[in-house]
């Protein structure tokens, strides 16, 4: 190959490269940060989570039909998943009762996916900045059991109706003043 | 809370910045791979039709001996060209690019004359090609500008393209015409690339020094015999299997090698 037509190849094939990364960077920096954050979760299996609840497991029984305690299942779900965000990865089982006993969720395959859509909707409008979560369903002898993923954030902090909870053991917590000195100088290192 | 379980958001930023990057440089060599392939496959069909036409030129050259007859190669019209037909081993062109002007005809690495050659022509002589064409040759040696450069000139005596074969009674009116028509590029020296030679069939103009050929014109084939480096050889037969690409042309190299 003469070498006028070899400079143009590497010219071609040098900027291809650098615009087909450029690209790809802009797109997965704007929309593939939370993806790739659950990517590196350790998802325990619902058996694992079983021995009980922990620094990255947390059981909820469901959400209510009750409207009257409708939001107080809502407010338990989320400061768990914001001090999960705010400490380390965690999931959150859905449909297990605080002692480890598998209460099951009474979905079909329609609840299920409006059951995933009110938890983002909640995450959404209430976490500030948004986890990254995800949602999945195990089904255990015909019990269906939800499952929520989330990874620890990049943020400083996340905080749920102006509040910060942090994980620690099995309970979520607000924020102490030492845990907001921390949260801020861990940020930046 | 135990200071082990925590997670830095530093941390995650760090491991998530590491997928971002890993992805994005996945997605540009993959675009590189496909692009790079996009253009193969667009060059396959040309590729194969220079790649038939190599053997087809090829098959048209038959050997005798020490010679070859391009009788078939020459007349058969219908052919398609080869940039460059060439005996590797007596380093010989069977056939070159016909100077045009949007193209001067010429191939870079193989540009290079052989000047001991030419300097054995300082009286007008004959020199039969290995293809079995008779040319009659002259040459001398002139300045252009601060470089010496030999001019040889040539007149083909006998060769299948030619409708009349030169006789033994014209070859004195044949030697006058070379020496002037040297002496006129000599002096029209140092201008490259002007209509030269307008009476003889070809005319090469070669650094002395460097043997790069600074100007020729068209037919005058024996004096690239041992015009070429063996680098250049290399090159020339490469390019035979793969047919050389630019982006401007797309350029077919023809060689041939006895064994």
């Amino acid at each position: 190959m003469p070498a006028g037509s070899l400079v143009w190849a590497t010219v071609v094939g040098v900027a291809t490269f650098l615009a087909g990364s450029a690209v790809a960077r802009a797109l997965s920096r704007r929309f593939l940060r939370g993806y790739f954050a659950l990517m590196a979760v350790r998802v325990p299996t619902l058996d694992e989570a079983l021995a009980g609840e922990g620094q990255r497991v947390e059981f909820k029984r469901g959400l209510s039909d009750d409207p009257t305690r409708e939001r107080s299942a809502e407010d338990e779900l989320l400061k768990s998943i914001a001090a999960f965000a705010n400490t380390n990865d965690g999931a959150i089982f859905v449909g297990v009762d605080d002692s480890g006993r598998i209460i099951g969720l009474n979905f079909d395959f329609k609840q299920r996916d409006r059951f995933e859509q009110k938890v983002r909707q909640l995450v959404r409008t209430r976490i500030k900045p948004t986890p990254p979560i995800q949602v999945a369903f195990e089904d255990v002898r015909s019990l269906v059991v939800a499952k929520i993923i989330v990874a620890r954030g990049e943020a400083t902090a996340y905080m749920m109706g102006g509040v910060i909870y942090i994980r620690d053991g099995s309970s979520d917590v607000q924020a102490q003043p030492d845990d907001l000195k921390r949260l801020i100088v861990e940020y930046a290192y | 809370m135990s200071t082990g379980d925590r997670v830095r958001p530093f941390v995650v930023r760090r491991n998530v910045n590491r997928k971002v990057l890993a992805f994005s440089l996945l997605i540009g060599t993959t675009a590189t791979l496909l692009t790079a392939a996009g253009h193969i496959a667009s060059l396959y069909p040309s590729l194969r039709r220079y790649r038939r036409t190599h053997r087809q030129i090829f098959e048209k050259i038959e050997r005798h001996g020490d010679k070859y007859d391009t009788a078939k190669l020459i007349t058969d019209w219908k052919l398609g060209d080869a940039d460059y037909v060439i005996d590797k081993d007596k380093r010989f062109f069977i056939e070159v690019p016909d100077p045009t002007d949007e193209s001067p005809g010429s191939f870079a690495p193989l540009d290079y004359s052989d000047t001991d050659f030419i300097s054995r022509y300082r009286q007008p002589g004959s020199y039969t090609t290995p293809d079995g064409e008779t040319w009659r040759l002259y040459s001398q040696e002139s300045k252009a500008g601060a470089q010496t450069v030999e001019i040889i000139v040539g007149f083909a005596e006998k060769a299948p393209w030619k409708m009349i074969d030169t006789t033994q009674p014209d070859l004195g009116l044949v030697d006058r015409t070379l020496e002037e028509e040297a002496r006129k590029i000599a002096a029209s020296l140092p201008l490259a690339r002007t209509p030269r030679g307008g009476r003889v069939d070809g005319y090469e103009i070669v650094n002395s020094n460097t043997r790069k050929v600074f100007d020729w014109g068209p037919w005058l084939r024996p004096c690239y015999r041992q015009a070429f480096n063996s680098r250049a050889v290399v090159h020339a037969f490469t390019w035979t299997k793969a047919t050389c690409t630019s982006p401007k042309q797309i350029r077919t190299v023809g060689s041939w090698h006895y064994r």
